[in-house]
């Protein structure tokens, strides 16, 4: 594999590994809730 | 217009060795950064434990990154140098891999809540992400330095020394007006980075160069950089004469220097260097 394509796959998967944790921690009750909503396990029947 | 000004553009110098630009390791300083504000945000909010896991992950990802950076450094210097610090014993970059890879495994298991297997996948992500970047530590297949009786440390602080040395001298031949003397100086500094060439390339030869590398080079760059302090006030026809005599002094040592490291005699050398020592004192520029 190629020095600079390797490089750019690797901050690649940084970015998204070490991203991924931030964004998933920041929006992380955002998510559930959506989620939640989605499924319509604990959706509310509103009248 | 009659060439470039004092201030302006540098000149391009291949035999500069000057620190070349680095990786910094920036990017690993750079990403982790949201998860200290989450970590105070979950903190505000009141959720102790995923508060700890972002703050844990985000110091271990300062630390990954320091190491890192450490490794890129003592390989920087390797490839400048052709010789490896004997520290770099230690993995500095697999460590830090490693390292990077528990603190987002456990900011992902207890910080944002992922679940066990996808955490580790994302630390194993980031560990091989970081081996892709950074690449891993350099091999030792510099010679045995502790066989031929100096260490690599050695060896590297006194190239080191030798360089802030050159750099004074250069700065101070900056600072003199005269070509002719300029010209000279320059061709001083290229000797001598001609003999911190063979020095690296044979570690040994340090044992015949280290008096030249630190007490002598001392003495020229002592003498230069007084020279261009004093004709800064006026030109002197004595002490100009005097500095021709010590450049003049301070080539031929250099051309012997480099034939003596050639042909590996020691002793006549030294007793050189010593005369020549009495004889800057002597001219005392």
């Amino acid at each position: 594999m190629p020095e600079k394509l390797k490089k750019m796959i690797g901050v690649l998967i940084l970015v998204c590994s070490i991203g991924g944790v931030s964004c998933v921690g920041a929006l992380g009750p955002s998510l559930d809730r959506i989620t939640e909503g989605s499924s319509g396990s604990k959706a509310k029947v509103v009248k | 217009m009659n060439g470039p000004k004092r201030g302006g553009a540098k000149k391009y110098n291949p035999d500069d060795t000057r620190r070349m630009p680095q990786s910094r390791a920036f990017l690993l300083y750079l990403l982790p950064m949201p998860m200290l504000f989450l970590a105070l945000w979950r903190m505000l909010g009141g959720n102790g434990g995923s508060a700890f896991g972002f703050a844990a992950g985000f110091a271990l990802c300062m630390l990954a990154a320091t190491l890192v950076r450490k490794g890129v450094g003592i390989e920087s210097e390797a490839k400048r140098r052709k010789i490896v610090r004997r520290s770099s014993t230690v993995p500095y970059k697999v460590i830090g891999a490693g390292v990077l890879g528990v603190a987002i495994f456990l900011s992902a298991l207890m910080g944002a809540g992922i679940p066990m297997f996808s955490s580790l996948m994302l630390g194993l992500a980031s560990v091989v992400g970081c081996v892709f970047v950074y690449g891993t530590d350099p091999s030792r297949n510099s010679p045995d330095m502790s066989a031929i009786g100096v260490t690599s440390e050695e060896v590297l602080e006194i190239l080191n020394e030798a360089d802030t040395k050159i750099l004074a001298i250069e700065a101070a031949r900056d600072r003199i007006h005269n070509v002719e003397l300029k010209d000279r100086l320059k061709n001083i500094t290229k000797g001598v980075r001609e003999i911190m060439g063979i020095v690296e390339d044979d570690p040994r030869d340090l044992r015949r160069a280290r008096k030249f590398l630190r007490t002598y080079l001392d003495g020229a760059q002592r003498v230069t950089e007084g020279y261009a302090d004093t004709h800064s006030y006026g030109d002197d026809g004595e002490l100009e004469d005097n500095f021709r005599n010590v450049l003049g002094t301070i080539e031929r040592v250099i051309e012997e220097q480099k034939g003596k490291l050639l042909e590996n005699n020691l002793t006549e050398l030294d007793v050189q260097i010593e005369v020549l020592q009495l004889q800057l004192e002597k001219e005392g520029v």
